[in-house]
């Protein structure tokens, strides 16, 4: 079971990263999540949804949405790799387990953009 | 990270420290104790007394809300506060989208931006440092190019620019500050003020975080307004409710994705291409293939004006780079439809920004502290507290009224926030 | 702090330590050629353990600098165990063999624990033989990896270290911990293995801790049932004591930051070998009570040591801002044998992020910090922001950025050891302040 994203229904509203944000820290940032809200081409409106887990990278870009295995290297700007192992900034999803809640980006998100499978 | 003096104080899990005065004349800044959130409360009232303070100093005060920054549903709201020089009285103009929260982490409660510089210069606030930047090679851009620069040089494109363009370097009325490329909700051309202090921008970024007193309670309590907020996507529920047409289908054409502000579940902003198809997903060599409509009112001016859906957004486009008030701009422009792209620039460079904004819907109320960015929905007395409510706690008051939020229980979240008991009328008296 | 770490810091099995060292070790910390990222979570243990003494070192300041003369604890975590054991070559290891004999600590997580395992019989490794024991986790044709290719497989002669799971598990004591509280065999405790050896410790005695399974939160190179199979009931810790010192080799990384519980295992065996130590008398190597007090290089005013802390706060925060653009691009570095990710950028800043607060009320109280140090941070710090930016442009437009990457991160991992380095010492510092008001005489009497 893993969190999954239609790119296309989110709407950029960062409500996923807070929430999750929260569950690691109980604090509210966008710095700490384990999903990601890509949204660094803001005047192309190119922006998409990252979640990593502890084997690989599910990577929802507009044009299509992919599970990546970390340490593929890739070189341009479509979308993002992360780090490999938790190194104190972003955790690899655990659907939120260690809280003991149900994963808290599918239950926030507004518009059904994220989703288990 | 934050300022050690004040970490002890009332509602500081919620503001990072100090409130910053920059002295744009003597190219300084410096630090003070936020004592105003406790004495006039968070939020607009709080910028309110800081205005008072330094009034004698023409100041703009840079803050956010409560709840800006936090997941609290419409917790994007930030704001400018200025003296109009339309009006010759404080009045305040919307910092959402991303900015309120970038605000919020920058750093700083508030911030004071008094004087004038002698030469063109922005604010780079990030994480509690404060630095005054350079802006000659900025002079005379347009926001677009302006956003660009600044990110470039700082190397990193989420950093949230508050700027200027042409207009308001030239100081005139129909000046509007723009969030990035986009444009604002300034109606009361604080973006003319900004030109005349020769601040072409503020640059917010932060990677802090905030705390609130009870994370649990607060946390569940977000999420519950969130769960019962009656939420439509696009312009439809507001169209709908103002009785105005329905901006979606006029934008149907060109409309490439539905957008929202910070921690907002509508979405209340619309991203349109014209420079490629609206339908190309993946990022193409195509730099700046539309524009994010996100000013309903500088919207329904033009599509009652008659003028095609792609020139209008085009003359959106080039109001938001001009740095102008698309609601007066697009009222005048109304009467005038136009297609040819070159006339559409001239046109805009040539607004007069003589008539007062207002929305087609409603007759223009007397210009007060809140502009009509937020739309005229369930009469005066509804619009005014949403918009006290709203700036207070750094919630959009447009996502208040649209919403059907629970005022009571949104404001129940000040205590595990930040120990405020607070109420509808506390908030009205926090406003005289 | 945030609140993970937060939480783990607070954790009471880590409660007391600090009484085991009230006459506190010298801890030196390799930073060296070699070391990677993971050497820096030594500093939130030593933090939790209110040991101050410690020292950033490099391997020329181990073979020429004295590094080990003025230590008791040497500690060496992760990186590229070839390029540890070439730049430290005969002479190092015959300096840290002498160092533990006469009464030191050796403590290796990961590429420090192949590092002195003497069934690892390969150039340039085998001067350093430390401890009896070998790896299993080596073939000769590993097979393909289920995921973390680039994590999977090191060269070993003809044969690889292949690593069959990365992440979080089970440890459970051995008889090596007999008699350490901390230690709960009914209750297996969480670490982290991220390319750590799993051992063969042929003395019962050495064991400290087993592997006693996997967890959930951790990626698998292999499928699951056969890297269980694998690890489960191998060694994962081993400790021994050599001459008059100790020696204490670890898979996985006993020192991160998350798992309060491997740290307080850690900290027991600091312990034990620290009392021992000073139980048998003086300590033959300078104790912190005899390191000379900071004195300014000059005098400057409280506004000198705030332009300076705000600089170095200012080029920090600018450098973390690039840092963190650059985390979501989709590039990694080999450097040596290592793969690098774009946030250990950001990881090295937050640590001197995080301590900067520190620094900053110091001095607003009047102490002495040396200004031409904060200086040369700032300095630093600033060509780091450069490098930063310069790195991201090559990025974002598809250049080769391998030679910028290692630049930066060779360079930042440097700066970040001179900046803990300063924020050690004024902890030491404090440290000793607090002694001296306690006992009513001046911090050096």
């Amino acid at each position: 079971m893993r969190v999954k994203a239609k790119p296309l229904e989110c709407t950029g509203c960062a409500l996923c990263e807070l929430a999750c944000g929260y569950h690691w820290d109980e604090a509210f940032s966008l710095i700490s999540s384990s999903i990601m809200l890509y949204r660094a081409e803001e005047k192309k409106d190119y922006m998409g949804l990252i979640v990593k887990t502890d084997e690989d990278l599910f990577i929802g870009r507009p044009e299509g949405a992919e599970a990546v295995k970390l340490g593929d290297l890739q070189k341009g700007g479509k979308g993002g790799g992360a780090s490999a192992k938790p190194i104190l900034i972003r955790e690899a999803c655990d659907l939120c387990e260690s809280s003991g809640l149900e994963p808290q980006c599918v239950a926030v998100c507004p518009h059904g953009a994220l989703y288990l499978e | 990270m934050p300022s050690i003096s004040s970490k002890e104080k009332p509602m500081d899990s919620m503001y990072y420290g100090d409130t910053l005065i920059v002295d744009l004349e003597a190219g300084r800044t410096g630090q003070v104790s936020f004592d105003e959130v406790d004495e006039a409360g968070p939020g607009l009232p709080a910028g309110l007394a800081l205005y008072e303070k330094y009034k004698e100093f023409d100041p703009l005060i840079f803050g956010s809300g409560l709840f800006t920054g936090t997941p609290v549903p419409g917790a994007c709201l930030g704001f400018v506060l200025g003296k109009s020089p339309l009006t010759g009285e404080p009045a305040v103009a919307p910092l959402n989208l991303f900015a309120g929260a970038e605000m919020k982490l920058s750093g700083f409660s508030m911030v004071v931006v008094k004087g004038a510089s002698a030469k063109p210069v922005y604010l780079w606030l990030h994480d509690g440092v404060p630095d005054i930047e350079d802006a000659s090679a900025l002079a005379g851009k347009d926001t677009w190019d302006t956003t660009d620069g600044i990110r470039r040089e700082m190397g990193e494109g989420l950093i949230q620019v508050i700027c200027i363009g042409p207009a308001g370097e030239a100081g005139s009325d129909s000046a509007a500050l723009s969030i990035n490329y986009w444009g604002s909700g300034d109606t009361a051309a604080l973006g003319a003020v900004m030109g005349r202090k020769n601040l072409k921008a503020v640059a917010l970024r932060g990677l802090g975080m905030l705390d609130a007193d009870e994370p649990e309670e607060f946390y569940d309590g977000a999420l519950e307004l969130l769960a019962s907020a009656k939420v439509d996507t696009g312009f439809k529920s507001m169209c709908s409710a103002l009785g105005a047409p329905d901006l979606d289908a006029w934008l149907s054409p060109i409309a490439h994705r539905r957008r929202a502000c910070f921690a907002c579940p509508a979405t209340c902003a619309t991203f349109v291409k014209y420079n490629e198809a609206p339908s190309v997903m993946e990022s193409t060599d195509v730099e700046e293939p539309g524009m994010l409509i996100a000013n309903a009112a500088a919207a329904l001016w033009l599509m009652q004006g008659g003028w095609d859906v792609e020139a209008a957004c085009r003359a959106m486009e080039a109001m938001a780079r001009e740095g102008l008030d698309m609601v007066r701009g697009a009222r005048e422009l109304s009467e005038t439809p136009l297609t040819d792209a070159g006339k559409i620039t001239a046109a805009v460079k040539a607004l007069e920004g003589s008539t007062a904004a207002r929305w087609t819907v409603a007759e223009p109320a007397a210009p007060g502290l809140f502009g009509p960015w937020v739309p005229p929905l369930g009469g005066y007395e509804s619009w005014l507290e949403a918009n006290r409510i709203g700036y207070s706690l750094g919630i959009c008051p447009t996502f208040l009224l649209l919403c059907g939020t629970d005022t009571s229980r949104l404001l129940e979240l000040c205590v595990p926030a930040a120990g405020l008991e607070t109420g509808q009328d506390e908030i009205a008296g926090m406003y005289g | 702090m945030k609140g993970r770490t937060r939480r783990a810091a607070s954790h009471p099995a880590l409660a007391g330590y600090a009484a085991a060292f009230k006459s506190v070790p010298s801890v030196a910390v390799y930073c060296g050629a070699g070391a990677s990222h993971s050497w820096i979570w030594f500093t939130d243990l030593l933090e939790r353990l209110g040991i101050f003494d410690v020292r950033f070192v490099s391997h020329g300041e181990i073979l020429h600098g004295g590094a080990l003369d003025a230590s008791d604890f040497l500690l060496v975590g992760g990186g590229d165990t070839y390029e540890m054991a070439g730049s430290l070559g005969e002479e190092g290891a015959a300096i840290i063999e002498e160092f533990v004999r006469d009464g030191g600590l050796y403590h290796g997580s990961c590429a420090g624990a192949y590092l002195v395992l003497d069934g690892v019989d390969l150039e340039p490794f085998t001067p350093f033989r430390l401890i009896t024991g070998d790896m299993l986790n080596v073939m000769h044709e590993p097979p393909p990896a289920r995921c973390l290719e680039h994590k999977y497989l090191a060269p070993y002669g003809r044969d690889w270290v292949f690593h069959p799971v990365y992440g979080e598990v089970e440890l459970r004591p051995g008889p090596a911990a007999d008699g350490l509280s901390v230690v709960n065999a009914a209750r297996p405790l969480g670490a982290p293995l991220f390319g750590g050896p799993v051992l063969r410790i042929p003395d019962p005695q050495c064991r400290l801790a087993d592997y006693a399974g996997v967890t959930d939160r951790a990626a698998f190179l292999w499928p699951r049932v056969d890297a269980e199979r694998l690890i489960t009931g191998r060694q994962a810790v081993a400790v021994r004591s050599l001459g008059e010192g100790t020696v204490v080799a670890s898979g996985p990384h006993l020192e991160h930051p998350l798992f309060p519980l491997a740290n307080a295992l850690l900290a027991a065996v600091f312990a034990r070998h620290h009392q021992k130590r000073v139980a048998a008398g003086p300590l033959p190597r300078a104790t912190g009570e005899t390191r000379a007090r900071i004195e300014p290089d000059r005098v400057a005013p409280i506004a000198g040591y705030e332009v300076a802390l705000l600089e170095i706060k200012r080029q920090v925060s600018n450098a973390r801002i690039v840092g963190s653009g650059l985390e979501k691009m989709p590039v990694t570095w080999k450097i040596g044998v290592k793969v690098w990710e774009p946030e250990k950028i950001r990881m090295f800043l937050e640590y001197a992020w995080d301590r900067l607060p520190y620094l900053q009320d110091y001095a607003a109280r009047g102490l002495p910090i040396p200004i031409r140090k904060l200086e040369a941070l700032a300095l630093g710090y600033g060509e780091v922001t450069g490098l930063a930016k310069t790195l991201k442009l090559a990025v974002e437009s598809g250049e080769d950025s391998q030679a910028e990457a290692q630049t930066l991160l060779t360079g930042l991992k440097e700066l970040t050891a001179s900046f803990l380095s300063l924020y050690f010492r004024l902890r030491l510092e404090e440290q000793w302040r607090t002694a001296a008001r306690y006992r009513g005489t001046d911090a050096h009497g």
